[in-house]
C-alpha cells in the first residue's frame, strides 16, 4: 500500500495575507496562487498579464524548483521519523510505502492517521491518495481525490480520470486522443499487449503500473551523514531578537535530528545571507558536545551581539558537519562532578564567544622563557609583563641584584633583577640590562610583586 | 520615613547586631589581629572591596583566604590583572594554574560582564578583578550574585579611587597601606561588625638579600660543577 502526497503551494508563504503568486516564466503560467488570489479570481494556468489584470495589487514570486523541493524536504524530514520507507517522487510530491509500518502501528488506519496529523501540524495544503502501485497513489493525489482507498476501489477511482491527468507525455496523450480515447477506464480496458507495438516501452511500463500489475523500482530516501537546513525569512530582518527567533527553529530542527542520532556537536555554523546576497558565516563552538538547542540558542545569542550586518537579512543557513555519538556509559545522573564539568566549560564558552579574541585565556606563563636560567627557588612575581618597559618609577632598591645570565651557547643575555619599592610601597620587580657590551645600563621594570 | 531607614530599606547599611548572625563560615587570615577585628576572618561568600596598589604584597596577604575559600577542583578567575600571571608563584602561593584563568579585554564593560559570568557560574570559589570602575547599582549587584552562587568576589582599587563606605555595597571594605616602615590594614566596613583602623599587620617583603645570595651561590656551585 502506497500513500501518495501532492503538494500545490509549497512556495506561498504562510504568514503572507495579501494577493500572491507564484509565476513560472518560461511557461508565462501562474503556478501558485493563495486564497487571496483565488478571491480576485486568478487561477493556476493564467498568464501574468491576465492574472494583473484581475488584481492590482498582486504580489508575484518567481517559481525556484530548487526553493520547492527545499520545502518539501523540511517536511519529508518530519515524516522520515514516522516512516522511513519514503520518496522524493518530484519537487512538490511525496510517496510512503505504508505496508511494511502497519504493523509498528497496531492497524493500517492508525498508521495514516498519524502520518496525516503530522502533514496537518505542517499548515501547508496538500492532497492524498492511497493506492496498490507508487504510480496509482501519485496520479490519483495529483487528482486532488484525498480519500483512503481499500485495494479493490483504486482502480475505479482511476476510471472516473482524465488520460490528461496521467503521467504520460503529451505526444502520447494525442495519440490517445486521436483514437477516441479520453478516459482512463477506456485506456485501461485495452488489452496492454496490442499498445506495445504503437508506444514506447516507457509507456507501456508505466500503464502495467497504472493497472497495477506491475511496480517500477523507487529509491527511498536516505538521511543526509551531516545536516544543513535554510529558512527563507517571510520578511528582511535586521532585528536581533527576531533573527534569533527564526535561528532557534533551525537548532530545533538540529535538535531533532541529532537527538534520533543519539549524537551531539562541538561546532556548528550560521550563515546569514542579507538582501544583497552577501553571507556572514558565524561558526559557533562548544567545548563540551551538546544537542540541546538553547544551549546552542545561548551561544548564537551571545555572537549576534557582537556581529553587525550591512544589510537586511533575507536567509539563515544551519549546517553541521561533525557529530558525536554520546556514550550512555559516560552519563551519570548521579555524579556532581559531571555537572562541575558541564558548568566548567559552560562558563568558557560563553566567556570566549562574547569576549574578543585572546581576552579569554589559560595563564600563559610569561616566567617560561627565563625559568631555564633562573634557580628554581628564586623569588619572582606574581604578574608579569610580557614585554619589559622602561622604569619610570622612582623608589629605593630594597633587594637584589640577582643575576640571570645565559650560558655560551644560547643569545647573550646578562641581567640583574632588583625589588624596587616606590613611595607608594609598590614592590616592583626591576632589572639592570648589563649587556656585554653595553657601557651605560638601562632600567627596566618586568613585574608587580602583588 | 527617615533617611536612615531608607539606607537600610535598600541594604546599604545594616545593623550590626543582625550581621554577625549571617557570618557563619569565616575565611581567616592567619594573623590574630586581624582575624579578631574581622571576628574570624572574612565572610565566606559575598564582595571584598580592597584598596591598595598593585605590588603592595595583596594576594601574598590575601593567599589564606584564596585558600581557605577554595575546594578542590575550582577555579579562580583573575579579571583584569595587572599583568601575566606567573604559574609559578601561583603554583606555590596560591593553586595549580589548571584551575586558573585571566580575562583580559580592552572595555571595562566586558570585564565587568565577565566578573558577574564568572560569579554566577558555579565554578569559580574565587573571583578576582583588578582597576575595574562600576556603580554602586552593579557593586551591589555582584555582592548580591557572590552571596546568592557561592562565591568570594574580590574587588581590588586604588586608594586614589577611594569610595565611601556607604558607597560601596560589600560585605567588607578593606584598605592596606605603608606607613614609617610598617603595614596597616584599615577595616573601613564589615558585615556584622564595627569599622576599625589602623590595625598593624605584617607584610613581609618576598625577597631578601639573605636568600638572594644563597640561591646565587647555590647556582654559581652547581654551574661549577657542571663544568
Amino acid at each position: 500500500m502506497w500513500l501518495g502526497l501532492y503538494f500545490p503551494a509549497l512556495l506561498i508563504p504562510k504568514e503572507v495575507s495579501v494577493p500572491l503568486v507564484v509565476y513560472h516564466a518560461p511557461q508565462n503560467q501562474v503556478i501558485q496562487c493563495n486564497l487571496a488570489a483565488s478571491k480576485f479570481g486568478i487561477e493556476i494556468g493564467m498568464g501574468l498579464a491576465s492574472a494583473s489584470a484581475l488584481c492590482a495589487q498582486l504580489e508575484v514570486l518567481t517559481y525556484s524548483a530548487e526553493k520547492e523541493r527545499l520545502r518539501l524536504t523540511h517536511i519529508l524530514y518530519q515524516l522520515y521519523k514516522l516512516n522511513g520507507d519514503i520518496c522524493l517522487e518530484s519537487s512538490c510530491e511525496l510517496l510512503i510505502r505504508c505496508d511494511r509500518h502497519d504493523y509498528y502501528y497496531g492497524s493500517k488506519q492508525i498508521h495514516l492517521r498519524v502520518l496525516l496529523d503530522a502533514l496537518n501540524k505542517h499548515n501547508t495544503p496538500f492532497y492524498y491518495a492511497t493506492a496498490n502501485t507508487p504510480e496509482q497513489a501519485c496520479v490519483l493525489a495529483k487528482a486532488r481525490v484525498n480519500r483512503l482507498f481499500s485495494k479493490e476501489l483504486v482502480l475505479t477511482a482511476l476510471y472516473d480520470l482524465n488520460i490528461t491527468q496521467l503521467q504520460l507525455s503529451l505526444k502520447t496523450q494525442q495519440q490517445l486522443q486521436r483514437v477516441g480515447v479520453h478516459s482512463v477506464k477506456a485506456l485501461l480496458a485495452l488489452p496492454i499487449e496490442e499498445l506495445a507495438g504503437r508506444f514506447s516501452q516507457d509507456t507501456i511500463k508505466y500503464l502495467y503500473a497504472i493497472k497495477g500489475l506491475s511496480n517500477l523500482g523507487r529509491v527511498f530516501y536516505q538521511p543526509k551523514t551531516f545536516f544543513t537546513e535554510c529558512i527563507e525569512l517571510p520578511f528582511e530582518m535586521e532585528n536581533q531578537e527576531h533573527l534569533l527567533r527564526w535561528a532557534r527553529a533551525l537548532l530545533d530542527l538540529l535538535q531533532s535530528y541529532l537527538r534520533s542520532r543519539n549524537q551531539a556537536t562541538q561546532e556548528i555554523t550560521f550563515t546569514f545571507i542579507d538582501s544583497e546576497k552577501c553571507s556572514y558565516p558565524l561558526v559557533l563552538q562548544a567545548s563540551l558536545a551538546q544537542y540541546l538547542s538553547h544551549d546552542w540558542a545561548a551561544t548564537l545569542a551571545l555572537k549576534l551581539e557582537k556581529t553587525t550586518f550591512s544589510n537586511p537579512i533575507r536567509s539563515i543557513q544551519l549546517e553541521c558537519h561533525n557529530s558525536l555519538d554520546i556514550s550512555p556509559s559516560s552519563n551519570d545522573f548521579f555524579s556532581n562532578q559531571r555537572t562541575h564539568a558541564i558548568d566548567v566549560h559552560k562558563l568558557f564558552d560563553t566567556l570566549s564567544t562574547r569576549l574578543e579574541d585572546n581576552a579569554f585565556h589559560p595563564p600563559n606563563n610569561p616566567f617560561f622563557t627565563l625559568s631555564e636560567h633562573w634557580p628554581a627557588d628564586a623569588a619572582t612575581p606574581a604578574f608579569m609583563l610580557t614585554k619589559p618597559i622602561r622604569l619610570v618609577s622612582k623608589g629605593r632598591i630594597v633587594a637584589g641584584p640577582q643575576r640571570l645570565q645565559t650560558q655560551w651557547w644560547c643569545t647573550p643575555l646578562k641581567r640583574d633583577y632588583f625589588l624596587l619599592e616606590t613611595p607608594q610601597a609598590e614592590r616592583l620587580w626591576v632589572y639592570r640590562n648589563t649587556s656585554v657590551n653595553s657601557a651605560s645600563p638601562t632600567w627596566y621594570f618586568q613585574g608587580w610583586f602583588s | 520615613m527617615s533617611s536612615l531607614e531608607q539606607l537600610k530599606l535598600s541594604k546599604i547599611i545594616w545593623n550590626a547586631s543582625t550581621g554577625s548572625q549571617e557570618k557563619k563560615v569565616a575565611l581567616p587570615f592567619l594573623q590574630a589581629s586581624i582575624d579578631k577585628a574581622l571576628q574570624g576572618g572574612l565572610a565566606q561568600y559575598g564582595l571584598l572591596n580592597f584598596h591598595t596598589y598593585s605590588g603592595s604584597g595583596e594576594l601574598s596577604f590575601l593567599s589564606s583566604v584564596i585558600k581557605a575559600a577554595r575546594q578542590e577542583g575550582q577555579y579562580i578567575a583573575l579579571i583584569n590583572p595587572p599583568g601575566q600571571p606567573n604559574t609559578h608563584w601561583f603554583q606555590r602561593d596560591i593553586c595549580s594554574s589548571d584551575y586558573l584563568f585571566c580575562v583580559h579585554s580592552s572595555e571595562n564593560s566586558q570585564n565587568l560582564w565577565a566578573f558577574e559570568q564568572c560569579i554566577m557560574s558555579g565554578v569559580c570559589a574565587v573571583v578576582l578583578a583588578w582597576n575595574l570602575t562600576a556603580t554602586s547599582q552593579q557593586l551591589r549587584r555582584c555582592h548580591v550574585k557572590a552571596t546568592q552562587h557561592g562565591c568570594k568576589a574580590i574587588w581590588f582599587s586604588s586608594p586614589n579611587t577611594q569610595q565611601s563606605a556607604i558607597q560601596t555595597p560589600c560585605s567588607e571594605q578593606l584598605a592596606l597601606y605603608k606607613k614609617e616602615q610598617q603595614w596597616y590594614l584599615d577595616v573601613l566596613k564589615q558585615q556584622g561588625g564595627w569599622p576599625q583602623m589602623g590595625i598593624q599587620i605584617n607584610n613581609p617583603m618576598p625577597i631578601s638579600n639573605n636568600v638572594i645570595n644563597r640561591t646565587l651561590h647555590a647556582s654559581v656551585l652547581s654551574t661549577a660543577i657542571n663544568h
